[in-house]
């Protein structure tokens, strides 16, 4: 049940988060273009995606916050250990959330408040803390593959330039910002499929879906290096190795996925929509499958390849970083139906909140 | 004792800046969804379209400023396990509840935050007043959650003051049997340890915080028990069995059978500050809520004369008058009737220098009697001593809220009896001065309970990260997160004030 509620509201907040660097990305660059073209279909298409993310930004947010605390309440030892030894990475991200909330503010309010100049270095700020927040955070990911950087003396910390230049993380963080892009231009492409510009977006998502592929196959075959007992666990069966912990389903589930969009976007390309909000239903569904076979490929490790870490340090940590041994008095199960209660109505009023904001 | 001189000053300095961010946005979070609401609810009543106005302009208020208050909640987050990460530890460990809990309370917020802004004549009339409902709950449930976990640290729920000289303050824990079997009973009484019975779940000691704070202490060190000072209070036989286990482990087994004793749900809202501290906190986001929409009616009807302005001034200034009596008088008094009692240092630090009228003045307010016989500064050991500083914070903070009850009072005296009232550029100074107030409140309570982190459990030193940032590294952060807040309030002038 623990497993089920972290990947619940961390699934939430990846897709969530993906498509808000991938609209900060966007908007930005579409009003800037509409306004030196004078086209106002551009602009419509611009305002209402900034609209939706204005609105919708914070559930983003309070979904990791969630993450975050669900995690401090099941594995409280563990966020001790990280906070004890990862202040710069998380501090990175920390600066570029604030910033990024403060710029999004900006840009949002200040759409027709600004001249056209300053508005668009406004969005340019949203867009390059976009694109930092998850620099510190998915040097964590690396980390939690393969712990390169991990230094023992005076103190144990984590040495933020070794750390930036695990392979892990140089492949995880492109794809996942190149994954963001895809997602967002297939979405878009959802969105506004009955628009003029619904082809360039179908042309602009699958370009990201094919750098998202590739840079997926390097990102396996550096964790097939760095972190094999993940890699195993993915790959394993198709080549004859006993996984641990077989997540192949997951992997074959996101391939079915990927395929639906190439095949719903090439369809858009020939003027046939009649597929696409089943792609953007297959894009979000991607985003998420593919952060669940990241992080439970690993299960019950935190940290995938200890091989790295001196051994009485990792017999040390064994149990802080073992995912089977939570908090035991938060794994309750009045605590569990005290979480339903509450998710469920939440989660639905969520719902509602969307629908409000896309419905004119 | 200088508040300089514990540990980790700059880390402090960073925290209270960060922090107090956070704190000096989300209060518009607490108060302007209230006012909204009633402005709401009267507009429904009357039908009168500036009621309505006033309502969507409050709801725009909180939700531009939401962002950024979400966004330094998250800084205010990270920061706590950066920094204090075994505070965050413990709170996640044994008192993990309240936190799981403002989850929900945060998701309320945000969803209904938004939905009472977004879905303006989107949703029939009473359905949106019950979304604007449901906003301020998740605001309110948010801090009322929040304020339970920091109503812990100041005095945590089995606390129990008393005379120095006899191991005073204690804490109740609750031994499972199998580790009281394995301790010297009478080497820890002899240490000030009071064995108050026995239950289901195991012995129920009071033990001197002097002996609880070396335990986390060691507990946090990584030590064994052979190196801690449980060691020295382990019978002879249990010495060689139990040498190389963790003292985390025996302290982690001892605080989780307490906590399941008190209640794992409750165990924060028992805390006896808890009550006090919650009215007061969402009060004071009420007050300075109430102050700023006064000083911006004020202003817009300087700038622009109005009668949406108008009925906005005079909405506000009911609520500011309102809000600061009850502030003052109940919440604000109660407040200090529960530090009185269970914070005895922090009331003597305060009350420490002050001229006799004014002790006097403060003893009846916290026990009746002006003559009772309190816990001097002098009397307090050194080791429990708070800085003395929170002295001259205390009275700048009642001296200013008295003067911001009075202003309140003659600008209601102006609008109401002599009909003039006043509109001036200088009403911006009520939202500043209610916002210092509100500041000093939470540095008296934060700055007051050192050397604690948690009181009676965990010091500073303890609750500190082992790698933090350098003094120069956390100053660069600090101005970091002032600049960002400057550029918010910019923002809020022009995008609200202006407009």
């Amino acid at each position: 049940m623990i497993l089920t509620f972290l990947a619940l509201v961390f699934g939430l907040h990846i897709v969530m988060v993906n498509l808000g660097i991938g609209l900060s990305g966007t908007v930005p660059f579409l009003k800037r273009k509409a306004e030196i073209e004078g086209n106002e279909e551009i602009m419509r298409i611009a305002r209402k995606s900034m609209k939706f993310y204005a609105a919708t930004y914070a559930l983003a947010g309070v979904f990791g916050t969630a993450f975050t605390v669900f995690l401090l309440s099941f594995y409280p030892s563990f966020i001790g250990l990280a906070g004890n030894i990862a202040l710069v990475p998380f501090a990175l991200s920390v600066c570029m959330i604030v910033l990024h909330f403060l710029s999004l503010t900006l840009y949002w309010y200040g759409w027709d408040k600004f001249n056209s100049e300053r508005h668009f270095i406004v969005g340019l700020v949203m867009f390059i803390s976009a694109l930092l927040i998850p620099l510190g955070f998915r040097a964590i990911f690396g980390f939690l593959n393969v712990p390169i950087g991990l230094e023992l003396t005076p103190k144990v910390h984590i040495d933020t330039l070794k750390a930036l230049t695990n392979p892990t993380f140089l492949v995880l963080y492109p794809k996942s910002i190149t994954a963001s892009f895809a997602l967002t231009f297939v979405i878009l492409a959802t969105a506004f499929r009955k628009s003029e510009y619904s082809k360039s977006f179908a042309k602009l998502g699958l370009a990201f879906l094919i750098l998202t592929s590739i840079l997926g196959i390097a990102y396996a075959e550096t964790l097939e290096s760095y972190a094999n007992y993940k890699f195993t666990n993915v790959f394993g069966v198709f080549y004859g190795v006993k996984p641990e912990n077989d997540v192949s389903y997951v992997f074959i589930i996101k391939m079915v996925f990927l395929a639906i969009q190439f095949i719903a976007l090439m369809a858009l390309l020939r003027g046939k929509d009649k597929l696409m909000p089943l792609a953007g239903f297959s894009a979000l569904a991607t985003v998420y499958l593919g952060e669940m076979l990241n992080a439970f490929s690993q299960y019950p490790l935190f940290i995938a390849n200890t091989s790295v870490i001196p051994k009485e340090i990792a017999n040390a940590l064994a149990d802080v970083i073992n995912m089977a041994k939570p908090n035991p008095i938060a794994t309750m199960e009045s605590l569990y139906a005290v979480t339903l209660a509450f998710l469920i109505p939440l989660i639905a009023s969520a719902c509602v909140l969307i629908y409000l904001i896309v419905r004119d | 004792m200088d508040w300089a001189s514990y540990p980790a000053f700059s880390d402090r300095v960073l925290s209270m800046i960060g922090i107090e961010i956070h704190w000096l946005i989300l209060q518009y979070v607490l108060g302007l969804p209230l006012m909204a609401v009633i402005a709401e609810a009267i507009y429904l009543k009357t039908k009168d379209e500036r009621w309505k106005k006033i309502a969507k302009t409050l709801a725009k208020g909180f939700v531009i400023v939401f962002a950024v208050g979400a966004g330094m909640g998250t800084a205010s987050e990270f920061g706590l396990i950066l920094l204090w990460p075994n505070l965050t530890e413990i709170a996640g460990k044994y008192i993990y509840f309240p936190l799981y809990a403002e989850i929900f309370a945060f998701m309320m917020e945000v969803i209904f935050v938004y939905m009472f802004y977004y879905a303006w004549d989107k949703i029939p009339d009473k359905a949106h007043l019950i979304v604007g409902i449901l906003a301020l709950t998740g605001a309110w449930f948010s801090a009322t959650m929040i304020v339970s976990v920091n109503s812990y640290m100041q005095a945590p729920t089995g606390i129990m003051v008393g005379d120095y000289s006899m191991g005073y303050p204690k804490l109740m824990l609750v031994v499972p049997y199998k580790i009281a079997s394995a301790l010297n009973v009478s080497a820890l009484q002899s240490a000030g340890m009071d064995i108050l019975g026995t239950s289901k779940d195991g012995v129920v000691v009071a033990l001197p915080c002097s002996i609880v704070k070396a335990i986390v202490a060691d507990a946090f060190s990584g030590k064994v028990i052979k190196d801690s000072v449980l060691y020295g209070v382990l019978n002879e036989s249990a010495k060689s069995a139990l040498a190389n286990v963790s003292v985390k482990s025996v302290l982690d087994a001892i605080v989780w059978n307490t906590v399941k004793h008190v209640g794992v749900y409750t165990v924060t809202f028992q805390s006896p500050v808890f009550g006090a501290s919650v009215m007061h906190a969402i009060m004071a986001g009420v007050v300075v809520s109430a102050f700023t929409v006064l000083a911006s009616y004020g202003l817009s009807y300087w700038r622009r004369k109005s009668d949406t302005a108008v009925l906005g001034y005079r909405y506000a200034l009911i609520f500011a008058l309102i809000a600061i009596v009850l502030q003052g008088f109940v919440t604000g008094h109660e407040m200090g009737v529960a530090v009185a009692e269970w914070n005895r240092e922090k009331f003597a630090t305060i009350l420490h220098g002050s001229p006799e009228f004014l002790k006097k003045m403060e003893l009846t307010l916290a026990y009746g009697n002006p003559n009772v016989d309190y816990v001097r500064y002098e009397d307090i050991p050194n080791w429990l001593k708070p800085p003395l500083i929170i002295h001259d914070l205390y009275y700048l903070k009642v001296g200013l809220a008295i003067l911001l009850g009075l202003v309140a009072l003659a600008l209601t005296y102006q609008t109401f009896v002599r009909k003039r009232p006043i509109y001036s550029p200088y009403l911006i100074a009520l939202p500043v001065v209610a916002q210092i107030v509100s500041f000093l409140g939470w540095a008296v309570r934060e700055m007051g309970r050192k050397p604690w982190t948690v009181y009676g459990i965990m010091d500073v030193k303890t609750a500190h990260t082992m790698n933090p940032p350098s003094p120069a590294l956390a100053g660069l952060f600090a101005l970091y997160f002032v600049v960002l807040l400057s550029v918010l309030i910019y923002a809020v002038y022009r995008f609200l004030w202006r407009c």
